[in-house]
């Protein structure tokens, strides 16, 4: 397993969040979580990836231990992600926000930068390189040289993507990456997703549209209130009595 | 004609070590979303160390100006971990005031451990004076403006061609995104007053021969480093560069048209005619607030 995460429960004061939550992720596994609203989808991503600490429970991440792990240290470790609400660096372009995404991988520091070392423009080369490929592969290298806040939302989403996919991380988390966009949109994010999934990243995904996690995901988990109600293959899913009730209401 | 050029190359070479400063000034508000009052003040450090170094131990000035770098930052380092870390997580304003206290505690040192007169500092470049036309040109004036130029220059080759500035600018932009992106902030919060402070020993340094090192220069110095802040608009990198030349030449020739009785004023009228047209300062962007 990539990804353990063991009764994991959330408080915010009384609230509870999430309730005692046990997950894993396989590496290459495209996975979903879907929920009612409030169901607790966001707050569990968010404690996965570091930005909220659980209130108990554990989290497995490549076989190490990342609950109390600082969020830049996980995505160190090879996890990513991209925000619901896309948190892009405005004022920078199109290609300097995939840049910084593999912040990592580049390895010079500040004296050597300083210095003007020979292998400190070798990486930077390297660096823009690596970036332009991953816009290639989303579809936006002929945007590189834009300021991203001047992107249309679809390829906000995508550029998104893209930087969080340039540091070749493991598993990539995709917070309602489908939000907002038109029906051509989200096809071409669904392909973009199988194809981040062919090259062996996991993609854990939390989404409304259920086109799209139907027509992608391997497995589906789906929370209700804090708590897994039901997990297993989307044909499973469909037909599941608890969940059907969970998003319509019981029949009076 | 030739005094008014005169008057403005001299405005400018002031200018370009006020611009120097805010660009420090300027790079610790946006990566840290915090003013920093102490500024002015550890540019005086800077200066106090350049004249140990340089002047009581007679080094060679391209070791005692590297040597009170390394030194400045370092002071700057501790005071960032005992005074500003502990306050990060709370309210701005406990920072702020903080910062105001470090800038009084730095004063007193200053004159607990140099005294309180001020120290002539010996001219860095000399040379005879340049003739063009009928304009004269002091070498250590040229010199000034050329390294005000440079760092300019590299500043912005470091911020946008090198990982590092480019972290800078992305904690600046958006903290916790960046955070996922793997930058570490306590790194980056270091490197940004590091370089601070850095940039105010080599203005300290430069502006020493001409403005006398002593205890209180940071006071009138970091005033006109927070006005050229405000007039540039905060937080931008080219508008921190103009509001440090405006402030200069404002400077120079209020002082030499009008009277030099004023000099200190002349900088103030300029931030009440800027904050009157344009509030977010001439470069600055106008804060639009997303419900």
């Amino acid at each position: 397993m990539l990804l353990t995460a063991e009764k994991i429960t959330m408080k915010f004061g009384g609230l509870v969040a999430v309730d005692n939550v046990d997950f894993a992720i396989d590496s290459g596994e495209i996975r979903a979580i879907i929920g009612p609203n409030g169901a607790g989808k966001s707050t569990f991503f968010n404690a996965i990836s570091g930005q909220n600490y659980p209130t108990s429970g554990r989290i497995l991440f490549d076989g190490r231990d990342i609950t109390k792990l600082p969020s830049h240290r996980i995505a160190k470790l090879g996890m990513t992600r991209t925000f619901q609400n896309i948190l892009l660096f405005d004022d920078m372009t199109v290609l300097e926000n995939v840049m910084v995404g593999d912040h990592i991988n580049i390895k010079t520091n500040m004296l050597t930068e300083i210095l003007c070392l020979p292998h400190v423009f070798r990486e930077e080369r390297r660096c823009v390189e690596k970036a332009e490929e991953m816009l290639d592969f989303v579809g936006l290298l002929p945007y590189k040289d834009q300021r991203s806040a001047s992107l249309p939302y679809g390829k906000k989403r995508l550029l998104e993507i893209a930087r969080a996919m340039v540091s070749g991380p493991k598993l990539l988390l995709l917070d309602e990456p489908a939000a907002g966009m038109n029906a051509a949109e989200s096809a071409e994010l669904v392909d973009t997703i199988r194809r981040i999934s062919q090259r062996g990243v996991a993609v854990l995904i939390v989404e409304h549209n259920m086109k799209v996690i139907m027509n992608i995901s391997h497995r589906i988990t789906v929370l209700e209130q804090g708590k897994v109600i039901a997990e297993g293959e989307p044909a499973e899913i469909q037909a599941n009595e608890r969940v059907i009730q969970a998003y319509l209401g019981k029949e009076a | 004609m030739n005094l008014f050029l005169q008057i403005c190359i001299q405005g400018l070479m002031l200018g370009s070590m006020y611009a120097i400063l805010t660009l420090g000034y300027n790079i610790i508000y946006s990566t840290m979303g915090m003013a920093h009052y102490a500024q002015g003040d550890i540019m005086m450090v800077g200066a106090f160390f350049a004249l140990d170094f340089f002047v009581t131990m007679d080094l060679p000035i391209y070791v005692a100006i590297p040597l009170s770098v390394i030194c400045n930052v370092l002071v700057m380092l501790v005071i960032e971990r005992l005074a500003y870390r502990p306050l990060y997580s709370r309210s701005r304003t406990l920072l702020l005031l903080c910062t105001i206290g470090v800038s009084t505690v730095l004063r007193n040192a200053a004159q607990l451990i140099w005294g309180t007169q001020s120290f002539n500092f010996p001219t860095i470049f000399p040379g005879d004076i340049i003739h063009i036309g009928e304009v004269y040109l002091v070498p250590q004036n040229l010199w000034i403006l050329g390294v005000g130029v440079v760092m300019m220059l590299l500043l912005n080759l470091f911020m946008k061609k090198t990982k590092v500035g480019r972290a800078m600018q992305a904690v600046s932009m958006n903290r916790s995104a960046a955070a996922l992106m793997g930058v570490n902030m306590q790194t980056i919060t270091m490197i940004t007053y590091g370089m601070s402070a850095g940039m105010a020993t080599l203005a300290g340094v430069m502006l020493a021969p001409i403005v006398k090192v002593y205890s209180t220069m940071g006071v009138s110095i970091g005033a006109k480093v927070m006005i050229s802040a405000v007039v540039g608009g905060m937080g931008s990198m080219p508008g921190a560069i103009l509001g440090g030349l405006l402030v200069g030449l404002v400077e120079a020739l209020g002082g030499m048209y009008i009277s030099t009785t004023f000099k200190e004023a002349y900088p103030v009228v300029l931030l009440l005619v800027v904050l009157l047209n344009r509030p977010q300062g001439i470069l600055g962007r106008k804060k639009v607030v997303k419900v």
